[in-house]
């Protein structure tokens, strides 16, 4: 899997580039729309794979409120899967709440961990 | 060592370092660097602030991660440490001569440049403190002196020297406190076995430059109790500690004192009359701070041992012949006398009476005697 930095970092070649922009944005958009998954309450950043030690301890860093809206958002998604609905327009996530509040968390993680393969196999 | 140029001390005069900074080289190919922060240990800000931020100390900095500080440190044989004190931060560095600069531009990123994440907190620093504090507290000696202290300065150098978790102090707090404490005009770096002109450049193009200049912290003037007692029911050893603040004018006097009576500093001088106290294990020092010092008289054992040890205690301090023991007194200020807190006073032969003091009874206390009865 790749890594949330290389993630990261793509994306931001791809931002830095304005024809490249233009025709991945749309791409982007188009995929959310279908995704659905603001429709149920959730942020993107809720649906990243947590079962890995990096993102277990990115969540563990997170601030407390920052926690308590995550699992608040997880739990509703659950309700409303298994009572097969959605939200409605108006209490679905807006583009706008759609942060990336765990990424930053993410990056940090990797990063230590990383430094750490390196300096494990540093050679001198 | 038998050459004069090995000890001698000088002091920066031709470049001007950024902060005072005092070295002296020595023959061999170890290099002591020491940075003092002044007016930052427990007896500033709030209790157990300064070991919070000690233990801060060579955790991630904006150049460089702890872990990748450690492992090089590991490469080039480096050992570095931090430490509290009532007065100061202490921060310690030992090394081969040739790693001079590394080290300090990794105590100028210290103490300037530490990054201060709220996660190093809680993974980091918090259970280091609380595994010290845990370690620290199964000693009934360090318990009566913690005691004794807040017996006798109640604030400032009475406040706990280690962070027991009682109040709670958040990351913004810390952060607030490296800020004060961690200024030009409260740092000295010591160096033992490094080339004073060599040295006052690394410090001079380091981080230590970025440091904020501060004006030197007002200390709030050091008031003396006497007279106080407290007793402690505890598991362990049984143990008397009787204490007298002293201002530091009378350090001389008491450190005369304490070499007639039987010094901790001199144990093997088996003459003197605490050492001397059948069953016990007792012996007397004075604490030496920048503000005040505090002489204590410490009995230790089983309850009923200290017990009657603890009653002839008033008798030997009053008949103490502190003429004979001025020699003594003399070779204990020698060897207290340190490059990074040299003392400067003359031993000074004058009679004490113990007079006031305050009392700290700890472990079988129902056994133990109560002040007025000693």
């Amino acid at each position: 899997m790749a890594s949330i930095t290389s993630i990261v970092k793509t994306s931001d070649f791809i931002l830095s580039r304005p024809t490249l922009s233009k025709i991945v944005t749309p791409i982007a958009r188009a995929f959310v729309a279908y995704a659905g998954y603001r429709e149920m309450g959730l942020k993107f950043n809720d649906l990243i794979m947590e079962e890995t030690p990096i993102a277990q301890k990115a969540i563990s860093r997170l601030p407390e409120d920052e926690i308590y809206a995550r699992n608040y958002r997880i739990l509703t998604a659950h309700q409303l899967a298994l009572s097969h609905q959605l939200l409605p327009p108006n209490k679905a996530v807006q583009p706008e709440e759609d942060t990336h509040y765990l990424i930053p968390y993410l990056l940090e993680a990797e990063k230590e961990a990383f430094e750490k393969v390196e300096l494990d196999n540093i050679e001198v | 060592m038998l050459s004069r140029a090995a000890t001698r001390r000088s002091y920066s005069t031709a470049v001007q370092a950024v902060v005072k900074t005092t070295a002296r080289d020595t023959t061999g190919n170890l290099t002591n660097l020491t940075v003092v922060v002044n007016n930052s240990g427990s007896k500033a800000g709030k209790s157990g602030i300064s070991h919070l931020l000690s233990s801060f100390n060579f955790l991630n900095t904006g150049a460089k991660s702890a872990l990748r500080f450690t492992r090089e440190s590991e490469l080039l044989g480096g050992q570095f440490s931090s430490n509290v004190t009532r007065d100061a931060i202490v921060l310690n560095t030992s090394f081969l001569k040739t790693d001079l600069p590394y080290y300090v531009e990794a105590l100028g990123n210290v103490l300037s440049n530490t990054s201060f994440r709220p996660h190093e907190l809680v993974e980091n620093v918090l259970p280091v403190v609380k595994s010290q504090y845990e370690s620290a507290i199964k000693s009934n000696s360090y318990l009566a002196l913690e005691e004794l202290h807040e017996l006798s300065f109640r604030k400032g150098l009475g406040n706990p020297l280690l962070y027991d978790g009682t109040n709670k102090i958040t990351l913004d707090e810390i952060k607030e406190f490296a800020a004060q404490s961690y200024t030009k005009s409260n740092i000295s770096v010591f160096a033992s076995g490094a080339i004073e002109e060599d040295l006052v450049q690394f410090i001079n193009d380091s981080s230590f430059s970025y440091l904020p200049s501060g004006d030197a912290s007002s200390v709030a003037p050091v008031t003396l109790f006497k007279g106080k007692e407290a007793r402690i029911r505890s598991g362990g050893e049984s143990a008397v500690f009787i204490g007298v603040p002293i201002k530091p004018t009378e350090f001389a006097k008491y450190e005369v004192l304490s070499a007639a009576i039987g010094s901790s500093i001199l144990n093997s001088d088996i003459t003197a009359p605490l050492y001397k106290l059948a069953g016990v294990d007792a012996s007397s020092s004075v604490l030496k701070y920048k503000d005040a010092g505090l002489f204590v008289i410490s009995v230790k054992g089983s309850a009923a041992a200290v017990s009657t040890a603890a009653k002839q205690l008033k008798t030997i301090v009053d008949s103490a012949d502190v003429k004979a023991a001025t020699k003594k007194a003399e070779l204990s200020i020698a060897l207290q006398s340190t490059f990074e807190s040299p003392l400067s006073f003359k031993a000074e032969a004058t009679p004490v009476k113990l007079g006031a003091f305050n009392y700290v009874a700890i472990g079988e206390v129902d056994a133990l005697p109560y002040a007025d009865e000693l």
